[in-house]
């Protein structure tokens, strides 16, 4: 009786485990998602089939691209899912990549399906691409090289945002783009910033520098590019910084925002700057980031979108008076908030 | 199946302590409430423990009325059965939510009713050791969530309310419920070995550390996610996909298991106390007949109320903890009623 008792639970141990469906060789492991939309949509599995084989010499995996195309992300899914005979494994899945045309509208309804959807994951990584279906199968005909690079995203220390911050109600967001050149590698090329569901600006270069700073997504270094009148430099910044201080002035309150760094090297159309040249331009560079700064602010602070939080440095200063200013639209207004960049020479 | 009921008290305030501790992950009997902003959601919380607290004093000044007259122990067991219908209806949800290879309901409830029979078989002792080591468990698996999201938490994620006494009641009164928990415990305390008057029930820790853990939850709950903290069906389970250790990314594989026996537990005291209240009822009921009823009328509530009598479920089940507390409150306390 005994041994009926521990067979019974032995089964049930072996009935509970996810491998009755099919063997570990049947699963093929998805490594990204990539969606668009054309008429319908569009969804292309990046997926790895392991030939499990006895020889270790012999075991070899090959990069494949499941499609599926549907009037509903549910339909793509279905097909993509169901054009392989054997099981998809999303669970490594980290990776989504927005096409173009989905890029400009319908984002985050399809953002929030996913994050229901036991196929997207909340802390999915996704990118906006700027690849076309056809070149897309180009690409991977290359197999190999392009999942390769596509793994590489995940490594790199780009600004990252994750599905769970695309999925709000307000359709809120930064996209951040990614740039597949034919020579095959990865760049990130810009944020997309979303209001109310729809594109409004692209954040290329310094701005997009700057918003990684204000994200607190820089790690201890952070290169900035700038666009002066008299020369096109790069910046290599130090322990870059943003300091956060909200000070009540009479009846209203005002955020100041200061962007501490040390600059280690500057490059220049010339080659490296000297010393003394970096001295001389330092106060060139404090005041073409004040001017960018002060271009991004009312994009990102509005009474619909607040991408970096600043709302909330007033409210902890002062709810009342936050209140207060933020009926009045005060709260917006280009007095409420100084950004002051006071980067120094190392 | 002779096990006695005797519990010592501080056993018994550790299994109704992690029985209540599973409300924090699961939603306990179908509640409807989407998560609060953490400043609302803690003041919320810490009115429902003393609410708690007040209610089970009232209860345990009483002992054992309810058990005395035969009408309420029957509408004890009516509204046990609901509950436990209820919860496992909830915990399937959730199964089925977190994971992804499914079972079907059927294997599902197979296993729960196979789990918590046995756990009925051991006795409330076993149950309670085992509460420990999961409450154990939990507090670990906790511990490794936050460690896991602390690269994720800013300050200013955290979300301003307007705190006043409407905004803060509406909040309060959207999270409170009535658990049964109260009511097992203050029977299962009348009957154990310390009821004198001077002995602790223990409820003041079991329900500050309850209070604790769940402002914790809400507080990092909302410092990762911001504002789409309030937008989360299951926010800890979506924080706990976040978090990443090292090389380890799936850890929310090791938080849901340990949140899913703690759901066993739960529904394992349930049972139990089933057992017991209908041998209290039927005294005459031979052998395993107590646990066929149990298993047949738990299955016909879940079979009627899932998918489309939930929201009456629990509201009734509500209403009839009410009555019940008011019954109790009313019956005049004859002797102490023993529990074979």
């Amino acid at each position: 009786m005994k041994q009926v008792k521990s067979l019974i639970i032995l089964m049930f141990f072996i009935f509970l485990c996810g491998c009755t469906r099919g063997g570990i060789g049947d699963k093929i492991i998805v490594k990204a998602i990539l969606l668009d939309k054309s008429t319908e949509y569009t969804v292309r599995l990046l997926v790895i089939k392991a030939t499990p084989s006895a020889d270790a010499g012999n075991a070899e995996e090959s990069t494949e691209l499941l499609e599926g195309s549907g009037a509903n992300l549910f339909e793509a899914f279905q097909q993509a899912e169901t054009s392989y005979t054997g099981d998809v494994f999303y669970g490594q899945n980290e990776l989504l990549l927005i096409g173009p045309n989905l890029q400009q509208g319908d984002l985050f309804s399809s953002c929030r399906y996913l994050a229901k959807n036991s196929s997207g994951r909340p802390n999915m990584a996704i990118y906006g691409i700027d690849l076309t279906a056809n070149q897309i199968e180009e690409f991977v005909k290359n197999g190999d090289v392009f999942l390769n690079h596509i793994d590489q995203i995940s490594q790199q220390n780009w600004y990252k945002t994750f599905l769970y911050q695309m999925t709000n109600k307000e359709e809120n967001g930064i996209l951040p783009l990614l740039h597949y050149d034919s020579e095959g590698s990865i760049q990130q090329t810009g944020l997309k910033i979303y209001e109310q569901g729809k594109p409004i600006a692209q954040w290329n270069d310094t701005k997009e520098s700057l918003a990684t700073l204000l994200n607190a997504q820089a790690g201890n270094f952070q290169t900035v590019q700038l666009d002066l009148p008299t020369d096109s430099i790069v910046l290599d910044l130090r322990t870059p910084k943003v300091f956060y201080q909200c000070k009540q002035q009479g009846t209203t309150l005002v955020l100041q925002i200061r962007l501490i760094g040390h600059i280690q090297n500057i490059f220049g159309e010339n080659g490296l700057f000297s010393q003394d040249e970096k001295k001389e331009i330092l106060d060139q560079i404090n005041q073409c980031i004040n001017t960018i700064a002060d271009e991004m602010i009312p994009i990102a602070f509005t009474p619909n979108v607040d991408l970096f939080s600043f709302q909330s440095w007033f409210f902890n200063q002062n709810q009342r008076i936050t209140e207060q200013m933020k009926q009045s639209h005060a709260l917006y207004q280009a007095d409420a908030i100084e950004f002051s960049s006071e980067l120094t020479i190392v | 199946m002779n096990k006695s009921i005797r519990i010592e008290a501080k056993q018994l305030a550790i299994l109704m302590g992690a029985s209540l501790l599973t409300d924090s992950f699961i939603q306990p009997f179908g509640r409807e409430s989407t998560p609060q902003s953490a400043q609302l959601g803690i003041f919320s919380f810490a009115i429902e423990m003393l609410v708690f607290a007040a209610l089970f004093r009232v209860l345990r000044s009483k002992n054992n009325t309810i058990l005395q007259t035969k009408t309420t122990t029957a509408l004890f067991l009516i509204i046990t059965l609901l509950s436990v219908a209820l919860e496992i209806i909830q915990g399937e949800r959730f199964y089925n939510y977190v994971m992804q290879s499914k079972l079907s309901v059927g294997a599902f409830l197979g296993i729960v009713f196979v789990i918590g029979f046995y756990g009925v078989y051991s006795g409330l002792d076993a149950l309670s050791r085992t509460a420990a080591m999961i409450v154990a468990l939990t507090i670990f698996s906790m511990f490794l969530l936050i460690v896991s999201i602390s690269s994720q938490l800013r300050f200013t994620n955290l979300q301003p309310a307007i705190l006043n006494l409407k905004t803060i009641a509406n909040s309060a009164i959207s999270q409170l419920y009535l658990p049964p928990e109260l009511f097992f415990w203050s029977i299962l305390f009348a009957n154990s070995d310390s009821n004198q008057k001077n002995q602790s029930s223990h409820i003041a820790p079991v329900l500050g550390l309850l209070f604790a853990a769940g402002s914790l939850f809400s507080l990092i709950g909302e410092m990762t996610l911001g504002y789409s903290y309030q937008q989360q069906e299951h926010p800890l389970f979506t924080i706990a996909r976040l978090g990443g250790i090292s090389v380890f990314r799936r850890l929310d594989a090791l938080h849901v298991s340990v949140w899913l026996l703690l759901f066993l537990i739960k529904v394992t005291v349930y049972l139990s106390m089933l057992i017991l209240l209908i041998k209290k009822l039927f005294p005459n009921l031979k052998n395993h007949w107590p646990y066929y009823i149990t298993v047949t009328s738990v299955l016909g509530i879940f079979l009627i109320a899932w998918s489309q009598a939930e929201n009456t479920a629990y509201k009734l089940q509500q209403s009839l903890l009410a009555i019940l507390f008011i019954l109790a409150l009313v019956i005049p306390t004859k002797q102490r009623e023993q529990l074979q």
